[in-house]
């Protein structure tokens, strides 16, 4: 099996440039199949999560190459922390990616829940789900020190795949100090193109834009402030536990939710951020738009003018477009949970 | 009036639809535009910090190497003093002078004669040559060593202090824009103290004052090995020159395989660091290693002991020798050279180098080379400005080394 394994690994490290277009090609697939015909909504989210949970696991191959050959890129602050946290050993790592497997697999699965149990064991199987990434937050946070959940907990990626040659040694980029346990760059590797030019670029790459000579310190170890990342991360269940119990008809369970995530965030805005940190709220302040997209605000108020818009942008052009994709999104977002509150 | 006003209120109202679509494009337009004029400046002001933390790092860094030719500048007359006290060449030359003197006062006659009456000068004087021949060799090739070993060492010893400046600098760079965090909520880690910073510099003192007589010693043995068999009378040419201390060099840097042993003339062994901040004049407070400095020294060791510095120190070591050997040449082809130039306006430049390179220089007695080599010491250490520092100064994977030493804040580099 693990032979295989390497086998496999090693086809994506001389295949790099194909894959990625292999990949990007279903993905173009998925935006153009909703609507299209019977079942195939959960045929473009099959291939979506398919699609998703390969270039995952292909980026876990395929970044150490890119780095080690293109040692001079920059790298986000977000990458630098989810890189180290990953690195970092123990649990993380596991967490992590059960985490991210999981939600990139949600949709799909509330699909077939829904088709195999049909509303129950939808109901269900969308409350297993928040249950386990409730467990995998806490644990992160947890692991994390009570540093703030980025949206994702792993890396983003930051390179080219069609530019990833095929490797030529399997010599290590990197050396390990026997006494600090740190892990350096080798000279070659910083000057294998361009000499000490490269190394410079190799310098300026490593420019700090704020006070984290460790990854950990682009976050802020949470003290009194951690309730907000405790109620930021309960609150999908919460939503979901309120909906069985007031269903969706009812106010109830969208005002808790709203006033949750408010309350979280207003707490948030009310410390000091790191940047990494204000780009983080800054993110949950747009996910606040979807709540015009659930219930009972969306039957009551969003869904008569989105129709209204839709219908009106027919015959015009360009809106039309837009209006079309809209159009066939629609459905989604109105059937299932986790389109608008999955996150 | 009222006409005006009912005819406008019933054109409003035959085109509603239209103007309601009009009103909506253009105030989604605005705030499309709104919205990508915010992004942009957001952008601009990302790109602008970034600007900013590149050119601190790189302004930072440059002066740092620049910083380094300075510190080994200023050790270099120590080295001097300890290499022309130790291996006192002129000391010996006097003493051959005086032999000299005390022969043509006692009316003897040519100098090689055999079997001449006063057989007990000759002896000596000859003795003395032997000497003068080992020890010339030995003091100008250890103080190549020395200084590049100097120079690599304090690129080191600087490049780790420079990362911690470096971080504090980030500090003050960050402190306009995010005034609560420089309170201490992130990045609790103060850089290096004065004090071990003091402390760290202080182990320079090892090699000057232990490790040089180490060094010194195992380049005496190759010597003794190489040159101690050749006679003073072996016709010398610029290429068996070049060959005799290549072969020193193959002996000193292999002598416990890939040169690993010239990195213990650097540092003390480990756990006897108290030793030299002792001996090197930190105040008496000031005898204990700390975890703060015995991080240093443990990075600085891991550095020493990678083979990245083992290939560094060896390509500094060609440098510097190629330099040595550059400093000959003038002795072996001065007179070639010069004709060259004369006639350099009338021959071609590729006939030139092919010229040169069939010609092998003028061939001259060991013995008359080795006032040469013995002066050329003071182009190593002593030289004002010192070429040997300002071109081992730019070496380009030196420079690279220190790159990777000043980044190497993060536990994993990529």
């Amino acid at each position: 099996m693990s032979n295989l394994v390497k086998k496999y690994e090693d086809f994506v490290l001389h295949n790099a440039p194909q894959i990625s277009g292999i990949e990007s090609g279903l993905r173009s697939l998925t935006y153009i199949l909703p609507g299209r015909f019977n079942d195939a909504d959960m045929a473009s989210e099959a291939i979506f999560a398919t699609v998703n949970l390969m270039s995952l696991y292909h980026d876990t191959i395929l970044s150490a190459a890119a780095h080690q050959q293109n040692p001079e890129a920059p790298t986000s602050n977000f990458n630098r922390y989810t890189r180290h946290m990953l690195l970092s050993g123990g649990w993380y790592k596991k967490v992590a990616y059960t985490l991210t497997m999981v939600q990139m697999v949600e949709v799909l699965v509330e699909m077939g829940a829904r088709k195999l149990g049909g509303r129950k064991g939808r109901g269900r199987v969308v409350l297993g789900i928040e249950v386990i990434k409730v467990v995998c937050r806490t644990a992160l946070l947890k692991l994390s020190q009570n540093r703030m959940l980025l949206h994702s907990a792993v890396p983003e990626r930051d390179y080219d795949p069609s530019t990833i040659q095929p490797p030529t040694t399997s010599k290590p980029g990197t050396w390990t100090g026997k006494r600090t346990g740190k892990h350096h760059v080798h000279v070659d590797v910083i000057t294998q193109k361009g000499g000490y030019d490269q190394a410079v670029q190799f310098l300026l790459s490593k420019a700090l834009t704020e006070r984290a000579s460790s990854p950990v310190d682009l976050l802020n170890r949470l003290g009194c402030h951690k309730w907000a990342e405790w109620v930021f991360i309960f609150r999908p269940l919460v939503y979901v536990l309120t909906l069985r119990r007031y269903g969706p008809k009812s106010y109830k369970p969208y005002l808790i939710s709203l006033t949750l995530e408010l309350g979280s965030l207003l707490a948030s805005l009310n410390r000091p951020q790191t940047s990494l940190e204000k780009d983080e709220t800054k993110r949950r302040c747009w996910l606040l738009l979807y709540y015009l997209l659930r219930n009972p605000v969306y039957e009551r108020f969003t869904k008569e003018r989105l129709d209204a818009f839709v219908e009106g942008a027919r015959k015009r052009p360009l809106i039309s477009l837009f209006a079309g994709i809209l159009r066939d999104y629609q459905p989604l977002w109105e059937k299932w949970h986790f389109y608008t509150s999955g996150y | 009036m009222s006409v005006v006003f009912d005819a406008v209120g019933g054109f409003l109202n035959r085109n509603r639809r239209k103007f309601y679509w009009l009103g909506g494009t253009v105030g989604s337009g605005y705030l499309l535009f709104k919205y990508a004029q915010w992004k942009w400046t957001e952008f601009q002001q990302r790109r602008e910090i970034e600007q900013t933390a590149k050119s601190n790092v790189k302004r930072r860094f440059e002066q740092n190497l620049q910083d380094c030719t300075f510190a080994v500048g200023s050790l270099l007359p120590t080295l001097g003093e300890n290499l022309f006290n130790e291996l006192n060449v002129e000391l010996l030359t006097a003493q051959l002078q005086q032999t000299r003197q005390a022969k043509t006062e006692g009316g003897e006659g040519g100098e090689d004669q055999p079997g001449a009456p006063v057989t007990q000068p000759r002896k000596t004087k000859l003795e003395i040559w032997e000497e003068l021949k080992l020890l010339s060799f030995t003091r100008t090739i250890s103080s190549v060593y020395l200084v590049t070993l100097l120079i690599v060492f304090t690129h080191l010893q600087l490049s780790l202090l420079g990362r911690f400046f470096y971080l504090d600098s980030v500090v003050a760079f960050s402190q306009t824009d995010r005034e609560q965090q420089v309170r201490g909520t992130v990045g609790g880690r103060k850089g290096v103290s004065d004090e071990t910073e003091r402390k760290y510099l202080t182990f320079s003192w090892y090699v000057l004052n232990v490790g040089w007589k180490q060094c010194v010693a195992q380049v005496q043995r190759a010597v003794q090995e190489v040159v101690g068999s050749i006679s003073l009378k072996e016709v010398t040419t610029y290429d068996a020159l070049i060959e005799i201390i290549g072969k020193v060099r193959e002996k000193v840097e292999d002598e416990n395989g890939e040169n690993s042993n010239m990195t213990a003339f650097l540092l003390p062994e480990e756990g006897k660091e108290e030793d030299v901040l002792r001996a090197g004049g930190v105040e008496t407070d000031g005898f204990v290693v700390d975890k703060e400095l015995k991080d240093l020294l443990n990075e600085t060791r891991d550095f020493l002991d990678s083979s990245d510095f083992r290939k560094v120190l060896k390509s500094c070591f060609d440098e510097a020798f190629d330099l040595l050997f550059k400093q000959l040449r003038p002795t072996f082809f001065a007179e070639q050279e010069s004709r060259q130039r004369s006639h350099i306006a009338e021959v071609q430049e590729g006939e030139d180098i092919q010229d040169n390179a069939e010609n092998k220089g003028k061939a001259m007695p060991l013995a008359g080379v080795i006032p040469v080599i013995s002066r050329l010491v003071h182009h190593v250490v002593n030289g004002v400005p010192n070429i040997f520092l300002e071109i081992l100064s730019t070496q380009p994977e030196l420079k690279a080394l220190s790159v990777v030493m000043y980044t190497g804040w993060e536990d994993h580099v990529l």
